[in-house]
């Protein structure tokens, strides 16, 4: 006995597939005149106010960072046993967020997702924005940060090397590693759009200008050739990176021995939280500049689900991780470690904080399991914005809850962030606000070259299952 | 194009029940000379085969969730080897019964100092009829999930349709964290309670990477083993093969990140508390296995699968299958083991029921696998998507 | 090289005829040839006769040296020239030297794979022959173009040929102009 093979109903495959990745099939001349317009047209007043006020706080930044070395760090909140605060909150907080870009560009690459070409190049200059952040607050938490190239082994008139034994160590290494690949990664991706921003400008300036940035691309066959591989090899390379990256940083703590930092789950776990941050923080970005841009034929309901199904799933990582840490704080039988658990998180002077980090990230992005949700452009916004939220307090609890009450009461201290530690965070929002308002004037936000090819793709695709239809139809009758 | 119905397997099956009945057999025989150690090296087989098991169904749950399309065409294997969890709850009774032999928490008079301390401290968890009832409800967990899951896709082989295929994707995806959980807690029973001293957060995910991995390599070994018709290798192309290897050299990597992370974090902070597992595994007999691990379950393995060629070529892809159910097995028996036997600077020490235990548990669980397959088509006909699957061509 | 060359571009208005016009043109002895697009062609490696990109083994070559380059350092420098004892890890530690061993490995890697691909496409290049052409600037945005760079005397006949395969125009960029 036999069974036949069935074909699908164009309603069964509508209810299948969900939204296009690419609505319509916009050729190529319209695609370069669309996403390239952000680029060409005339700056718009809210670009201005907004850039004013991203100014303003960078401003701000700089002004904070420039007292704090004329005053040295005690003037932030900073105390023993607080030793680290709101400096590496905010370095993990923007290093986390940082994540995404890379994880999507390369991760989604290598599982060959078609979702993935829309929103890669906005991704990716999101991650090198927050990373040049994160790089800030070791710099200027480094007491003399105008030594700051001791970290780096050169042979100095010291005579001595850095130690490499140190997590310290390891996380400059790898935030530097991961910085120059972002960019490289970012920009050998922008290459083909560099060159078509050369050809399609109006203007000698910008022709040169382009023309470059753009190395001198001419789409040859020759090009395309070593261009494809590398990118496939970056994109290879890039993944396992995004994961050491986190990983290293997750080891600053856990190599140590205090309660609530040392514990064997932290690389992947703190893995899990970046790309969920990340995420979140493209999501935060992306909703409003494709509604600005009018992107959504290119950045689809289909990307936003996808995108938010994402962050459902790395949320429901980190609340495993919250899950097993604190079963296996009472597992252990130390004393220590479970009251860091149970006492000074969740029910300490930091309580509310806790509290918020459960509620952001742990609760609600459960409400991403309905697709309502997901389709409510407005919600999911919101959703984004406060898994952020969520994700900074859970660094403030990991880092100042775990230092605040360590193995002595006596030693305990309470940390307060003083209006310096705010400015600086602050002023990095703005910086990267700044950064990023810069990236969406001048360089295409969305990759045109890639939305060609998959267009040319799903042509392709529509064209090969029409074929197989064809091909099947006699086998059914002969039945 | 038609599917013929899978009709074959039964020589197959009858002759793995052959040497299961035989294993277990030799495995019971061995248990009457010294039980203690039968059990330790049945155990070690039950947790082995039943995390391949539940890897399957997590890798099927995945792949449902984030609706691949590519893996359709060797589905209905990964949808049958699940099925088998109702075997290991049999299987499972062994354990059960012999567990006062096992798990130094089951009696903590016999303790002493700090490990009585933290048996009787974990008491509320670690006793005899709570581990019972989780381990129940991790299979009823199991079963029901792939039943439903195999249930609804050989459903739709005869009715077709869109809501099927929904079915099984929000299943999958919704019942994935509890599965996970499930999976993280029975390594936390079966395995990490072994060892009083060890209690590691990362443990259910050392567990889940190898089990994980294994499981590729099972379904590898199962779509190769056959080329009859209608059976998923009659129908492959070598992208198919080619994705299959990915995962595996992708799971290698997991596994030595995870397995690492462990090692570095604990050896580096050296608490006395915990730092005992390491050293009963570093500091005796057992160090050239770590090594050996080190090297066979990632160096070699991680390079060999590099390779573009090797990946698209079923025969030597088979080869790396073997290798890695070889490989953790070894990682398996190296956790517990050392853990088993109390006695860690007596030295590896293997005995001959860790074979019959080993071949007895792999060979039901072949036999139960292949008699399942049988009577339906090898491939999910109805399933929309297997079209597509068969004309997989990644770009 | 010729001390007179003339680049003979075309444009075509599909894949399939531009690859069959690369083919034809190697037929009849000219190999200086190139395809331009503004995403990669499927079937014109073959068709221009181009060989497989040395791109991964050139990944290969930094991958090892970041990895051993990485290890060794560390190594020489905490265990050898300084060593330096900190809680007791040893001097030579292996644990502690994988993860930096790691990211030199994939930043060398890296690197190695963007500046060989640079040298493989010669850049930086700041100007081109080809772009003489003002119609050649759709060849980013969306046309076809095959190039020919070709002797002077061999201009006429090529481009002759060019427009019997189906360019939609073509036009001629001498050398040094």
């Amino acid at each position: 006995m036999s069974v036949e093979m069935r074909e699908l109903t164009a309603l069964e495959r509508g209810t299948l597939e969900g939204a296009p990745v690419l609505v319509g099939r916009p050729d190529d001349r319209k695609l370069n005149d669309d996403l390239f317009l952000p680029v060409w047209e005339k700056t718009r007043r809210g670009w201005l106010a907004l850039f004013g006020i991203t100014l303003g706080l960078t401003g701000l930044l700089f002004s904070a960072i420039a007292y704090t070395f004329a005053k040295g760090i005690g003037a932030w909140g900073n105390n023993i046993p607080v030793a680290w605060a709101y400096d590496i909150i905010n370095f993990v907080w923007w290093i986390g967020i940082g994540h995404a870009g890379t994880l999507i560009s390369a991760i989604l690459l290598l599982f060959q997702q078609k979702w993935r070409t829309s929103i890669n190049r906005f991704a990716e200059a999101m991650t090198l924005f927050a990373v040049i952040q994160a790089l800030l607050f070791p710099m200027i938490h480094l007491g003399r940060p105008w030594f700051f190239f001791w970290l780096f082994p050169y042979p100095s008139t010291l005579a001595t090397w850095p130690n490499f034994k140190s997590p310290l160590l390891w996380d400059v290494f790898a935030v530097s590693t991961y910085f120059t690949v972002s960019l490289l990664f970012w920009y050998v991706g922008l290459l083909p759009d560099l060159a078509a921003l050369r050809d399609a400008s109006k203007s000698k300036a910008a022709r040169i200008a382009y023309g470059i940035f753009a190395l001198g691309w001419r789409g040859s066959a020759r090009h395309w050739r070593h261009y494809r591989i590398a990118y496939l090899l970056l994109a290879g390379l890039a993944t396992p990176l995004v994961l050491s990256v986190h990983t290293i940083v997750s080891f600053d703590f856990a190599v140590s021995q205090l309660p609530g930092w040392h514990t064997t789950i932290f690389p992947p776990y703190f893995v899990a939280g970046a790309i969920f941050s990340g995420f979140a923080m493209v999501l935060t970005l992306m909703i409003p500049a494709r509604k600005v841009f009018g992107f959504e034929g290119v950045i689809t309901q289909r990307h936003l689900d996808n995108m938010a199904k994402v962050m459902l799933a790395t949320g429901l990582m980190v609340s495993y991780g919250y899950l097993t840490e604190t079963f296996i704080a009472w597992y252990s039988g130390d004393k220590f470690e479970s009251f860091v658990f149970f006492n000074t998180r969740a029910r300490g002077p930091y309580a509310p904080i806790y509290w918020t980090m459960i509620t952001c990230n742990v609760l609600v992005p459960q409400i991403l399991w309905w697709r309502k949700a997901r389709e409510n452009t407005i919600l999911l916004w919101i959703v984004s914005i406060l898994v952020n939220v969520g994700m900074w307090t859970e660094r403030f609890v990991i880092i100042v809850t775990s230092l605040h009450r360590d193995f002595l009461p006596s030693s305990w201290a309470m940390y307060r962030p003083t209006w310096v530690d705010w400015s600086i965070l602050s002023g990095t929002i703005g910086f990267f606000g700044l950064l990023f308002l810069l990236f969406l004037r001048f360089v295409p936000s969305v990759s045109a070259s890639e939305v060609k090819e998959l267009r040319r793709e799903l042509e392709h695709e529509a064209h090969a299952g029409a074929h197989a239809a064809k091909r099947a139809a006699p086998a059914a009758r002969v039945r | 194009m038609k599917v013929t119905r899978f009709e074959g397997g039964r020589s197959t099956a009858i002759r793995a029940l052959v040497v299961a009945v035989a294993g277990l057999g030799l495995t019971l025989l061995g248990g009457f000379f010294d039980p203690q150690r039968a059990l330790q090296a049945y155990h070690v087989a039950f947790v082995y085969w039943a995390g391949i098991a539940v890897g399957a169904l997590i890798v099927n749950m995945a792949f449902q969730a984030a609706k691949a399309r590519w893996y359709v065409v060797v589905r209905r294997v990964l949808e049958t080897i699940p099925l088998s969890s109702a075997l290991f709850l049999v299987l499972f009774v062994p354990v059960l019964l012999g567990m006062g032999h096992l798990f130094p928490w089951v009696d903590p008079s016999h303790l002493e100092g700090e490990l009585r301390r933290l048996a009787e401290h974990r008491r509320p968890y670690l006793n005899a009829p709570f581990f019972a009832l989780r381990t129940a409800g991790y299979f009823g967990l199991w079963i029901a999930v792939s039943h439903l899951l195999h249930g609804w896709s050989t459903r739709q082989d005869t009715e077709g349709g869109a809501a099927l295929t929904l079915k099984q994707r929000r299943l999958g995806a919704g019942a994935l964290p509890f599965v996970g959980l499930a999976m993280t807690f029975a390594a936390f029973d079966w395995q990490m309670s072994l060892d009083l001293h060890l209690f590691s957060t990362i443990f259910g995910l050392y567990y889940f990477a190898g089990s994980f991995l294994a499981a590729f390599a099972v379904l590898i070994l199962a779509v190769n083993a056959s080329r009859a018709e209608g059976l998923p290798r009659a129908l492959m192309n070598a992208n198919h093969d080619h994705s299959l290897g990915k995962w595996m050299l992708a799971f290698v990597s997991f596994w030595a990140y995870i397995a690492f992370s462990q090692y570095l974090l604990m050896w580096i902070a050296n608490l006395p508390e915990e730092v005992p597992w390491y050293l009963a595994r570093s500091k005796t007999a057992w160090l050239p296995v770590g090594i050996f691990l080190a090297v066979f379950h990632f160096i070699v393995p991680f390079f060999v699968l590099l390779s573009r060629g090797l990946k698209r070529n079923p025969r030597a892809l088979s080869f790396m299958a073997v290798w890695i159910l070889i490989v953790h097995y070894v990682d398996v028996y190296w956790v517990m083991m050392p853990a088993l036997r109390h006695d860690p600077e007596h030295g590896i020490a293997p005995h001959w029921t860790d074979l019959t235990a080993l071949v007895g548990v792999g060979a039901a669980a072949v036999a139960f696998v292949v008699w399942r397959m049988r009577g339906r088509a090898g491939v999910p006909v109805g399933d929309p998507f297997l079209e597509e699957s068969l004309r997989y061509e990644p770009s | 090289m010729a001390s007179a060359a003339t680049w003979v571009l075309a444009e075509f208005k599909d894949e399939a005829a531009l690859c069959a016009a690369a083919r034809r043109l190697r037929e009849l002895g000219q190999q200086r040839l190139d395809a331009h697009s503004p995403v990669p062609l499927h079937g014109i490696d073959e068709a221009l006769g181009l060989r497989k990109s040395p791109v991964p083994l050139i990944a290969l070559i930094g991958g090892v040296a970041g990895v051993a380059g990485g290890y060794l350092m560390q190594w020489w420098m905490n265990a050898v020239d300084f060593p330096i004892n900190v809680a007791n890890r040893g001097f030579h530690s292996p644990p502690t030297n994988i993860p930096i061993t790691f990211e030199t490995g994939v930043l060398l890697a890296s690197l190695s794979i963007v500046f060989g691909l640079f040298a493989l496409c010669g850049f930086p290049r700041t100007h081109h022959p080809v772009f003489e052409t003002e119609g050649f600037r759709t060849a980013s945005v969306d046309a076809l173009w095959l190039s020919a760079e070709v002797k002077a005397e061999d201009a006429e006949p090529v481009s002759r040929e060019l427009e019997k395969l189906g360019a939609v125009q073509v036009s001629r960029v001498p050398e040094g102009l």
